[in-house]
């Protein structure tokens, strides 16, 4: 009973990619949590990652046809392999990812260096003075 | 502090909201059929993700290694500038572990030339490749004889290669772009696809001796230990 | 024809990087022609007037358009880098400034001739990791934090740009901004939301005022003047391709140019007020997406120029400049950028305004003539500064200053005559908005709250804006 109503809802086949797409978009709400309640700036940026990753997982999902092949055997072969644009266009979506994590763990360490905290809340209140 | 508390348990409201209104949007692409097998045929090889980011989107292939390189750059302008910290005394120094560390280290770096040569047959591909070679190169940075290698390559040259590699990758680009591309080749060996071999070679290089590089600038930082 | 432009837009300033990256170059002098190869080219291409749409690497390839709109931004764009590094060509500066802001140039040329909607995103994030890095260079620990605050902020920006490229991949099955009109709404509500983040639109740019006034004068005017517009450039076109962005897009302007204004009026400090007039004219450029691209190259070009004089000033909060007063040839660049933005006629500004202001009507119009005399009063903050001793007028003319001023010049008798009855307008707005200063702001000290420039309010204040356009446009 509840399937139906849940599919009289929206409208949307309550299948695996249907449960697979809201684990992966709870995976960015864990990450925005993480983002807006944690006052540390390592946490922040740890949880600015996880919802990166929760984001191009989506696309991961999003290229899921019939097979999984994502590779196709033989020249003129039939079998239908998953949508490669999706994830083409995620492989460059991860390493911006990673570059932009990179850069922001260095000058955290960098900030710390100057402002001996890593709390946002008391680097800002220091100029709210 | 109660106040700031409540106004962003709002906030979080207004995204559960957002991301649940996302989630219940219907499926539309059920019926649409994907050529794939065209894509393969066209690019000559059968590995279609490398095929789309190497060849038919090799514009945004191109930014995503600015990205990396710039960032490398950035993170490392701070890094060396400040003091080195000597490990030595924190290094491994059993010989059980070395033995292991660098065995791990040459299955990882096998792996990644593997994974760069046949990455256009098989899922792989440079950036893989890449990132296995940084690894096998930090495994063995983190035993107490890691300067061993640098009696057999000399540690000026990574920085060189890293600046060519990457002026090539931008001039393969441009002879894309022009439509100068070697022809694909018989399907399904090494040489097959254009550029696409040397891409991937050409990639790892670039990708691996950044997350070395980067690496190698956060073990010598003195904030980590 | 593609590829050459490609080329000299893209790929040039690109090798020049790496060039310069490889032998450690810092003179700022070589990279003079690069500018003036882009301009060259965009001002070729405008006279040419004519439309090219093309397609690198085949199907499932990345889009570009080449249309007078990307033109104008591109010229824009060579123009302020010539008269940014004629303003700093005598600094010694650090070392990774030149190869930066060439691939900033390339980076900011490819948006604006970009036409699909994951090649943007790219693009955008090597921005923001292109602006970080410039932030960080300056001196002062401050600027580490502002940098910090951007690069978080516009990277959760560009996560939720990158969940609408998605819905808007699974609709129609391309990233080509073609497919827009078929995009579901709200997926046009992220990428609307990812690209104000970047564009510093109403409550997505809040983060401007902590970077954009933080940073160093020549920095914060390569900020307001190209990245900024980044962001706002394919917001122009997804407003005038897709018809529910053309509902939301408005009236963010609307709500962005009054917000800007107000707190521009009563702050206390010369750079952050300059900063909160970018949010506030990012909301004129965006009022009206068609027209959008021409109010955009003035305000390039006007804003800064204000950037790069108000870095000669000696001090900058208001009160002290008051007692202490402006030698003659710091404040004769300032009145005449401020006298630009206000859109004075022959000055850059009158063309632009007169423009939008004319293609609006009702309330909207009544709304942003409300915000042009509010960014009036808040200009003659400057102009009435007193003057102090020892001013040396000739000291006043320099390259940069030359150059950006025949370059305003040149853009408003390039856009024509528009009729007494808006110079009329203009002198009004720019008269009542003196005398309003003079008889009331001047004595009043009014002090807005700005918590919510906190990292965490802005963060959560992307998910209110989204929820209420949701709510409000229907999805």
């Amino acid at each position: 009973m509840f399937k139906t109503l849940l599919n009289y809802l929206g409208g949307v086949p309550l299948d695996v990619v249907f449960l697979a797409r809201l684990l992966l978009l709870s995976v960015i709400l864990i990450g925005l949590w993480g983002v807006l309640f944690k006052k540390n700036l390592i946490m922040k940026i740890i949880a600015m990652d996880i919802m990166n990753t929760g984001a191009i997982s989506l696309f991961v999902l999003s290229s899921w046809y019939r097979s999984k092949a994502p590779v196709i055997a033989e020249k003129g072969s039939s079998i239908p392999a998953s949508d490669p644009v999706p994830q083409a266009v995620i492989l460059t979506a991860i390493v911006v990812g990673f570059s932009v994590l990179a850069l922001l763990v260095v000058y955290v360490m960098d900030l710390s260096r100057y402002f001996h905290t890593l709390d946002t809340d008391r680097i800002q209140n220091r100029w709210k003075r | 502090m109660r106040i700031k508390f409540d106004i962003r348990k709002a906030y979080f409201a207004a995204a559960i909201v957002v991301v649940a209104l996302l989630a219940v949007i219907p499926r539309t692409d059920l019926g649409r059929e994907y050529n794939a097998a065209l894509i393969a045929a066209k690019a000559g090889i059968p590995n279609t993700v490398t095929a789309i980011y190497l060849k038919n989107r090799l514009y945004d292939t191109m930014f995503e290694v600015m990205v990396f390189s710039i960032s490398i750059s950035g993170a490392l302008y701070f890094l060396k500038k400040e003091n080195k910290f000597h490990l030595e005394d924190t290094l491994f120094t059993d010989p059980a572990t070395i033995i292991i560390f660098r065995g791990c280290a040459m299955l990882s770096f096998l792996s990644a030339c593997a994974l760069a040569t046949v990455g256009h047959l098989s899922p792989g591909g440079g950036f893989a490749a890449g990132v296995a070679f940084g690894t096998s190169m930090v495994i063995q940075s983190l035993i107490s004889d890691r300067n061993h290698l640098s009696n057999y390559l000399s540690m000026e040259r990574p920085e060189r290669f890293e600046k060519s590699s990457w002026m090539l990758i931008l001039a393969i680009s441009l002879l894309t772009f022009s439509g100068i591309i070697p022809s694909n080749g018989i399907w399904g060996s090494l040489l097959s696809g254009g550029w696409v071999p040397l891409l991937n070679i050409l990639i790892m290089i670039k990708v691996g001796l950044g997350t070395w590089a980067l690496s190698l600038g956060f073990l010598d930082h003195k904030w980590i230990f | 024809m593609v590829n050459l432009s490609v080329s000299i837009l893209v790929l040039l300033p690109f090798f020049c990087g790496v060039i310069l990256l490889a032998v450690k170059g810092r003179s700022s002098r070589v990279l003079l022609p690069l500018w003036v190869a882009t301009s060259v080219l965009a001002a070729i291409m405008l006279i040419k007037g004519d439309s090219v749409h093309a397609v690198l690497g085949g199907s499932y390839g990345v889009e570009l358009m080449f249309d007078p709109s990307s033109w104008t931004f591109v010229l824009m764009n060579g123009l302020v880098f010539i008269g940014v590094t004629l303003s700093v060509i005598k600094e010694r500066l650090p070392l990774l400034s030149c190869p930066l802001m060439a691939m900033l140039h390339g980076t900011a040329n490819a948006v604006f001739i970009s036409y699909d909607l994951f090649n943007i995103f790219i693009c955008i994030d090597l921005i923001g990791i292109l602006a970080f890095l410039f932030i960080r260079l300056g001196k002062r620990p401050r600027q580490i934090w502002s940098a910090v605050q951007y690069l978080i902020v516009g990277n959760v920006g560009m996560i939720l740009y990158l969940v609408g490229c998605l819905y808007g991949y699974k609709a129609t099955g391309s990233f080509s901004m073609e497919t827009l009109p078929a995009i579901p709404a709200i997926a046009i509500y992220l990428l609307v939301i990812g690209l104000s983040v970047k564009g510093g639109v109403f409550l997505a740019g809040l983060w401007l005022p902590e970077a954009h006034g933080e940073a160093e004068s020549a920095v914060s005017a390569l900020l307001s003047g190209v990245i900024v517009k980044c962001g706002i450039a394919p917001l122009l076109r997804i407003a005038e391709l897709s018809p529910v962005a053309a509902r939301v897009v408005p009236l963010l302007a609307l709500a962005s140019a009054l917000y800007g204004v107000t707190y521009a009026m009563f702050d206390k400090d010369v750079k952050r007020m300059l900063a909160y007039h970018t949010i506030s004219q990012a909301g004129f450029i965006l009022i009206v997406p068609a027209a959008g691209h021409l109010y955009a190259i003035s305000h390039g070009l006007f804003k800064s120029w204000l950037f790069l004089a108000a870095g000669k000033l000696p001090s900058r909060s208001f009160e002290q400049l008051k007692k202490e007063g402006i030698k003659v040839q710091v404040w004769l660049p300032l009145l005449i950028g401020a006298l630009a933005i206000s859109g004075m006629p022959v000055l850059g500004g009158f063309g632009a305004k007169s423009m939008i202001l004319g293609k609006l009507s009702g309330l909207p119009a009544i709304l942003m003539y409300m915000a042009a005399l509010g960014t009036a009063i808040s200009f003659a903050k400057i102009i009435f500064l007193p003057l102090a001793e020892g001013g040396d007028l000739a000291k006043a003319v320099s390259f940069s200053g030359a150059f950006y001023f025949l370059s305003l010049v040149l853009r408003d008798v390039i856009a024509g005559y528009f009729g007494v009855a808006f110079i009329l307008k203009t002198l009004f707005i720019i008269g009542a908005g003196w005398l309003i200063y003079l008889a009331i702001t001047s004595r009043r000290k009014i002090e807005l709250p700005k918590s919510v420039e906190g990292l965490d309010h802005i963060l959560g204040l992307l998910f209110v804006v989204l929820l209420l356009m949701i709510v409000v446009f229907g999805s």
